[in-house]
């Protein structure tokens, strides 16, 4: 229980003596991170210093599994994370960082993947390929049938699968992140999951090409 | 729904256990590049959706005018007119407004007036109103890739940069009609036109490609160069220009591909490869880089003499190119995005516009400019003003 430092309405002439050192209120994490957040909006380097010890493995975790590829989601970790320093003077509420730096890590991530996307495109067709029934007794074992399935999804149907079904986020908060209607984003997850069950059926169908 | 339970569970104790630590040296590296980098001011950080006019300002060569104004008339003009002069010249500044559209676009091209964007994320082209932004029919195509890839003989044609078909979309019925060609395979995501004959490159690992009347809707021709390495990125001067040089022994640079006779072949020499190209007036303009790096060399290609000069330098790898009667407008897309315009008869850089943000696509209604913004689903108008 968090100890509440104010003054004690007593007389301090009769107040008996107490071997009790009052410890200062200690921040709760959001106030921290909006301390951090304005004095880093001041150009303090330091404070944004903790908020990248605050962010960065959180972050990187997102862009490892958007973009399937180490080092791609270290360099987009830290040109987010740079990024955010450069711009947060533009952030109107401190409230909003988590937001904030999600959108701009997410970003980051199309800006790697329209340059892979340029070299060779693989895709799902998602109304080329006839689903079927997979037995649904069985699920998926093989993780490499995911993970290479997954790896089929187009960056934004990743994005959202990812804020979603890892970090827990609300249709709402996905649409702030993304700065979608949340109409699209429910939509989106529809279809990215049905992609995704595509990439499956495509996988166990031996022979078949997938685009 | 016992499937999408199995599934959305198996997914998340998969993606649970994809491992979730950034490098040991990311920390250092960060805190070095964060250092460096200086934080820019409010009004440069836009929000989606915002218009944002940036500030009037005026150049450095109009206060050089307005200084060499000052020491010649000072005496008999007067600081207040003076100011009212300088104040003048800059007041047309380049006026930057943003569109939400709904998805992610890339591509940009400019058809029947419209602006037309294709979307990444839903595989569908916006038809956008110039004039309000307002996306005023939305075509699906389902397929990538939606590069825009050119424009010719009426209509937008659009590779799939995979196997699939190259795509026709007629603006009058706002229809997508797949174009099936003999012999196709992955075709490349640019489609340059000269007059209503296109240069399609239907295999680009074979160096194959065609010669596409898009009036008639028959191939007219067929070539087969290696090793071709890459794309015809260019039409022009009675010539396809294609990448050379990333296979065997050949030099870095371009080819060139007379339209009549394909085994007339001349390959032109440039220090970097080239990107993208564009004839205006009597030469062609061609970006040349390499993906990844922070250089491109912008070039200027003679047709009669089939020299490349190195005409200006910039920062980083991808240009995109438009043009604005003798003017050529080159969009540097890595954030901060910024316009250069350069004038082809002079080879000057004559105004440099900072959009923000990251873009990619560019095109141009024939006055204005239009960019597709990364990752923000917006398109970008700009009038560049004076």
């Amino acid at each position: 229980m968090a100890v509440i430092a104010r003054p004690l309405a007593v007389d301090h002439a009769r107040r008996p003596r107490l071997n009790v050192v009052a410890a200062p209120t200690p921040p709760s994490p959001a106030m921290t991170q909006r301390l951090l957040v304005v004095s880093a909006a001041q150009g303090d380097p330091e404070a944004f210093d903790a908020l990248v010890e605050r962010w960065l493995d959180r972050l990187f975790a997102v862009a490892y599994r958007i973009l399937q590829d180490h080092d791609a989601a270290d360099d987009a970790t830290q040109d987010a994370l740079v990024i955010a320093w450069r711009d947060i003077r533009g952030l109107r509420d401190p409230d909003r960082f988590d937001a904030w730096i999600h959108r701009l890590l997410v970003r980051i991530c199309y800006r790697h993947a329209v340059k892979r996307r340029r070299e060779f495109v693989r895709l799902v067709d998602v109304d080329g390929i006839e689903l079927g029934r997979p037995d649904t007794t069985n699920t998926i074992a093989d993780r490499d049938l995911l993970e290479r399935a997954f790896q089929r999804l187009t960056l934004e149907q990743r994005s959202v699968l990812v804020l979603h079904h890892y970090l827990g986020r609300s249709h709402a908060e996905i649409g702030d992140i993304l700065q979608l209607p949340e109409g699209t984003v429910a939509s989106r997850l529809h279809y990215a999951l049905k992609a995704l069950r595509a990439a499956l059926a495509a996988d166990e169908r031996p022979g078949r090409p997938v685009r | 729904m016992t499937q999408d339970r199995d599934l959305t569970r198996d997914l998340e104790h998969w993606l649970e256990d994809v491992p979730s630590s950034a490098p040991a040296m990311s920390r250092a590296t960060i805190r070095g590049r964060v250092r460096e980098t200086r934080q820019r001011p409010p009004w440069l950080v836009r929000e989606r959706g915002e218009p944002y006019v940036r500030p009037p300002r005026v150049s450095g060569r109009m206060l050089f005018v307005g200084f060499t104004i000052l020491a010649l008339t000072g005496a008999t003009i007067g600081l207040a007119s003076l100011g009212g002069q300088v104040g003048l010249r800059a007041a047309r500044s380049p006026e930057i407004t943003a569109f939400p559209v709904e998805g992610q676009p890339l591509g940009m091209a400019y058809l029947s007036g419209s602006v037309w964007a294709g979307m990444t994320d839903t595989l569908a082209v916006a038809r956008i109103d110039p004039a309000t932004g307002v996306s005023t029919n939305v075509l699906s195509l389902g397929r990538n890739c939606v590069a825009m890839g050119g424009v010719g003989a009426g209509a937008l044609w659009e590779s799939t940069c995979q196997a699939g078909p190259l795509v026709r979309i007629d603006p009058a019925t706002n229809t997508p009609r797949a174009v099936p060609i003999e012999g196709q395979g992955q075709v490349a995501a640019t489609i340059p036109f000269e007059g209503d004959v296109a240069w399609i490159t239907i295999d680009a690992d074979a160096g194959t490609f065609v010669r596409y009347d898009a009036s008639a809707g028959e191939v007219i021709s067929r070539g087969d160069i290696e090793p071709l390495g890459g794309a015809v990125f260019a039409a022009g001067f009675g010539s396809g220009w294609g990448v050379n040089g990333f296979g065997g022994d050949e030099p870095l640079g371009m080819i060139r591909i007379d339209a009549e006779n394909h085994a007339d072949v001349t390959r032109i020499e440039t220090e970097l490869p080239p990107v993208f190209g564009v004839p205006i007036g009597d030469a062609l303009w061609v970006v040349t880089g390499i993906e990844g790096t922070d250089r491109a060399v912008l070039v200027r290609v003679d047709p009669d003499t089939n020299t490349a000069t190195p005409v200006l330098e910039f920062g980083f790898w991808e240009l995109h190119m438009a043009v604005i009667g003798t003017d050529l407008w080159l969009l540097d897309g890595s954030e901060p995005a910024t316009l250069h315009r350069v004038d082809t008869r002079t080879n000057e850089i004559t105004q440099t516009i900072s959009v923000g943000g990251e873009a990619n696509g560019l095109t141009t209604d024939g006055e204005r400019l239009w960019l597709s913004l990364l990752g923000a689903q917006e398109v970008v108008r700009v009038d560049p003003g004076d």
